[in-house]
């Protein structure tokens, strides 16, 4: 069991107090991909952060997550770097949103790997090509000294996923990945993706509101309604039995629009 | 019956001395009391064709025909706005946030003739029944409501003048897939009670095989494929047309990139069968009884 | 906005400042001992009067002054000296002159003032005038000048930077060039070469007006640039678009759907600039351009100011370039703390 939530509570402290997750357990097997599904206001991007530590200071956090063995909300901030730079590693909904727009894709992509610990300049150029050939991207220059407006949003996918696998993390959770890409290259990603999971031995944590990507990617899936876990079950059986009413409203809406 | 009909509409952008051809020579046919689907990835030109039928932009060439008769910006403004309509793709932006809905909708029934306020009421409450939404959501201003509430309210307001054709950009690409599946199916009883016909554009293929009669198919700025929705899925001929179908069920894996060559064929440089006929204009080839395509290649596979 | 405005202490005082000082001006009548044209030349440069408590056998008898008497030196310069035998104990609401509060009611009860002499809390100028009346006076029209340049200069910079983003092309291309035409030239340079387009000898209230034209012709130009950029950000948005859609007139969707989101902006920047505008009064009535004598402005009593021996020898001759001061702070704190309250993230203002 690589990852483990239990009993994890999230309150904002907004006007009023928003419970955006109450009570969510599971866990994440070594080598699986977990999808978990959610329509907007379910809470599934605040389950991302948490897993990071991420959350804003003034929220309200019960519960506790083990990677590993160890809480991380107990983590001294050294073990908090490299948990959140070398062995979580996250790719978000918006790629271009997440650099900087005035260094080029190189630059960024260095000093990802100096932050990491990895200084000796021959290894980064090293790694920089690998995890690009990885991804498919040309290793070549012309992306490593272009700016990230120069670049198609796929190709910036691509980029944040090559950064992403650079550091050989244990986990990745990938938030909405592909909602802000075309159908073609939403394909392509996801393909990629299954591909890399296959080579690198990932453990990935897929989240979505599109259960036609859970179909093709997840092993198991978690379903998120509200803040709560309304049902942990494999692919197959969600898709064939599904236990929770929620998850069979999902379904139903699934199947009508997708026939 | 044909509704709206473009003829070769061109309409290029200059950007930093670049010349952008977001609709390079495009006809399509909207069809009385039908729903036309019209699909394409980003930046393929559908946002522009819809935005120049609603006569914002002027376009370069080319003529729009409703119903037989040329409209453009100059002579039928007044016609463009009362008979077509659009809903956007974002509907937390489609509304200005300083005004209640009510006052939003208010301002939209008094644009054409003066109506008292206690008849807007009446006139307003009445319709938002046909759009599923409580009378309190009238008094709220746009962040308080959910996006789905939203989107009828935009239906509403596109709806309360009662256009013949009502344009909608993406209307449920921003909505979790429980609400796009209701709104879809507002969608639907709502051509069937005013006799509407649709422009539904999308990216998202499975939406639109499910909610159109007839389907264009469109990249870079060109249609590449067009017909009966049914005919066109079933057997699509134009490799871009394939590429789409099989991205919408996961199965692409990668698409090679030729080079970059200018003229021509639109779709040449990621085609993989692409041969030398293709550095001509493709012309309209019919396959079969409504369905068409824009495709050299065709000729070989027919034989 | 206001309550978040008023739990900043800075902000705070200065909102408390400038509502006392505009309170001043509109009651300039009630507030101030004498009339702004009332001379006497016994009190000719006459320095601050202190206010005193107790006299000397320290036993209370509240607020007093002394007599001033002087004597010329060797320089035939006055020195003036308390009386400490004459007292004149300082009364709230004594009659004085007759005047019309508000243009309305005649009355001639005035705030503060001593009966049999005359009390100069802030000194006297060369004529033997009260500076403190005087002040009071000049901020009638110092800080009107401020309030009705900005709001010209805003109406004109949002109409015009609201029609050129809303309707861009060819429309945005004259409008902005003519813009620009504005900047090019350096305001102070603008505002003397406009201000001697004009005949130099006019009525006090024409003169006024004309410095209220001059500095809004000055300012609309660099709000409508804002406005300009704003409107070219709204005017691509859903909602512009479809309030297009359904048929409203461009007048309509400039003034209801364009206009109202740059409000925010210029809350700030009418804050912001209100200062200019006293100053630029203060600069054209320091080169004797601006608000002519004996009409008072702070800017032309600041004027006396002008060479460092009558500022050695009276130094409360600055006392109006002090309040221009407070009054500049003032409206900077406000529109800095509003600036951090509409937008936070700095993103246009």
């Amino acid at each position: 069991m690589l990852l483990n939530v239990n009993k994890l509570s999230v309150k904002y402290r907004a006007r009023k107090f928003v419970e955006a997750l109450k009570g969510v357990s599971f866990n994440v097997e070594e080598g699986e991909i977990l999808g978990i599904v959610g329509e907007s206001g379910s809470g599934k991007s605040t389950l991302a952060y948490s897993i990071l530590n991420l959350l804003p200071q003034e929220t309200e956090i019960r519960g506790e997550i083990f990677f590993e063995g160890k809480n991380i909300f107990s983590l001294s901030p050294k073990e908090l770097k490299i948990l959140r730079g070398k062995t979580i590693a996250m790719i978000p909904q918006e790629p271009s949103a997440s650099f900087n727009p005035v260094l080029s894709i190189g630059y960024q992509f260095q000093e990802f790997l100096r932050e990491a610990g990895i200084k000796d300049k021959d290894k980064i150029s090293y790694i920089i090509k690998d995890s690009f050939k990885r991804v498919m991207l040309e290793p070549g220059e012309r992306i490593i000294n272009s700016y990230p407006h120069q670049l198609s949003g796929g190709q910036i996918q691509r980029v944040m996923i090559a950064m992403a696998i650079s550091v050989k993390p244990k986990l990745l959770i990938a938030d909405e990945p592909t909602s802000s890409l075309d159908v073609t290259i939403e394909s392509q990603i996801v393909n990629l993706i299954l591909q890399l999971r296959k080579e690198l031995d990932l453990s990935i944590i897929f989240i979505t509101h599109n259960l036609g990507l859970i179909k093709v990617l997840a092993d198991r899936v978690v379903v998120l309604y509200r803040g709560e876990v309304k049902e942990v079950n494999s692919k197959d059986y969600l898709f064939t039995s599904p236990k929770d009413d929620y998850t069979k409203l999902l379904l139903s809406v699934y199947h009508e629009m997708d026939s | 019956m044909e509704l709206l009909r473009t003829e070769n509409i061109k309409k290029y952008f200059k950007i930093k001395k670049r010349t952008v051809k977001a609709l390079d020579g495009v006809d399509i046919s909207i069809y009385e009391k039908l729903t036309t689907g019209l699909v394409g990835e980003s930046g393929c030109g559908k946002t522009t064709l819809a935005k120049a039928i609603l006569g914002f932009y002027s376009i370069d060439s080319g003529k729009i025909y409703f119903k037989g008769e040329e409209i453009n910006l100059r002579n039928k403004e007044k016609f463009i706005r009362r008979n077509i309509q659009i809903v956007f793709q974002n509907p937390y932006l489609s509304f200005d946030p300083r005004y209640t809905m009510f006052s939003t909708l208010y301002e939209t029934l008094n644009v054409w003739e003066g109506v008292s306020k206690d008849k807007a009421i009446k006139i307003i409450e009445e319709r938002l029944e046909e759009v599923e939404l409580d009378k309190d959501t009238l008094y709220h201003y746009p962040h308080q409501l959910s996006g789905g509430q939203l989107q009828r309210f935009s239906l509403l307001r596109a709806l309360i003048n009662k256009p013949r054709l009502v344009v909608l950009d993406e209307p449920t690409s921003n909505l979790d897939i429980s609400t796009t599946f209701t709104i879809l199916k507002l969608l639907n009883s709502l051509q069937r009670s005013y006799s509407l016909s649709y422009l539904f554009i999308s990216h998202n293929l499975n939406i639109v095989k499910k909610v159109s009669s007839y389907v264009f198919v469109m990249y870079g700025g060109k249609i590449v494929e067009a017909g009966l929705t049914e005919r066109v899925y079933n057997n699509p001929m134009h490799p871009y047309t394939k590429l789409l179908i099989s991205a919408a069920s996961y199965k692409l894996k990668d698409v090679r990139y030729w080079g970059e060559e200018v003229g021509g064929c639109v779709f040449r440089n990621y085609c993989c069968q692409k041969r030398k006929v293709c550095y001509n204009e493709p012309s309209k080839l019919q396959v079969e009884q409504g369905h068409w395509v824009y495709c050299h290649l065709i000729q070989y596979m027919i034989k | 906005m206001l309550k978040k405005l008023l739990k900043d202490k800075l902000a705070f005082l200065s909102l408390f400042i400038l509502v006392t000082l505009y309170l001043i001006a509109i009651f300039a009548d009630f507030v101030s001992p004498y009339h702004y044209d009332d001379e006497d030349i016994m009190y000719s440069w006459a320095p601050p009067m202190r206010i005193h408590f107790f006299d000397s056998s320290q036993k209370r008898i509240g607020p007093y002054i002394y007599k001033y008497q002087f004597e010329v030196n060797k320089y035939y310069q006055r020195r003036y000296y308390e009386n400490k035998k004459e007292i004149y104990p300082l009364r709230f609401f004594v009659r004085g002159f007759k005047y019309k509060l508000l243009g309305l009611w005649e009355s001639n009860i005035h705030l503060f003032g001593v009966e049999g002499s005359r009390i100069y809390i802030f000194g006297g100028d060369l004529k033997g005038r009260d500076i403190f009346s005087r002040l009071v006076y000049g901020a009638r029209i110092s800080l009107s000048i401020g309030l009705i340049g900005v709001t010209i200069s805003f109406i004109i910079g949002m109409i015009v930077g609201g029609v050129s983003g809303y309707f861009g092309g060819r429309v945005d291309n004259i409008l902005m060039r003519l813009v620009e035409m504005m900047m090019m030239v350096p305001s102070f340079y603008l505002m003397l070469a406009l201000r001697a387009s004009f005949p130099p000898e006019m009525s006090s209230t024409q003169v006024y007006l004309l410095i209220v034209v001059i500095l809004s012709l000055i300012g609309w130009a660099s709000i409508a640039r804002v406005i300009r950029g704003m409107a070219i950000s709204l005017r691509e948005n859903e909602f512009i678009l479809s309030a297009k859609a359904i048929g409203l007139s461009n007048v309509k969707i400039i003034l209801r759907h364009i206009l109202p989101h740059t409000f925010s902006y210029a809350l700030v920047a009418i804050f912001l600039s209100v200062p200019s505008y006293i100053i630029g009064e203060a600069a054209l009535s320091l080169l004797g351009l601006g608000i002519q004598e004996p009409q008072p402005s702070w800017g032309n009593m600041f004027s006396s100011a002008q060479t460092i021996v009558d500022i050695q020898l009276y130094p409360w001759i600055l006392i109006p370039g002090f309040f221009i001061l407070l009054v500049t702070i003032c409206f900077n704190i406000l529109g800095d703390t509003l600036r951090d309250i509409l937008d936070p993230k700095r993103r246009i203002l």
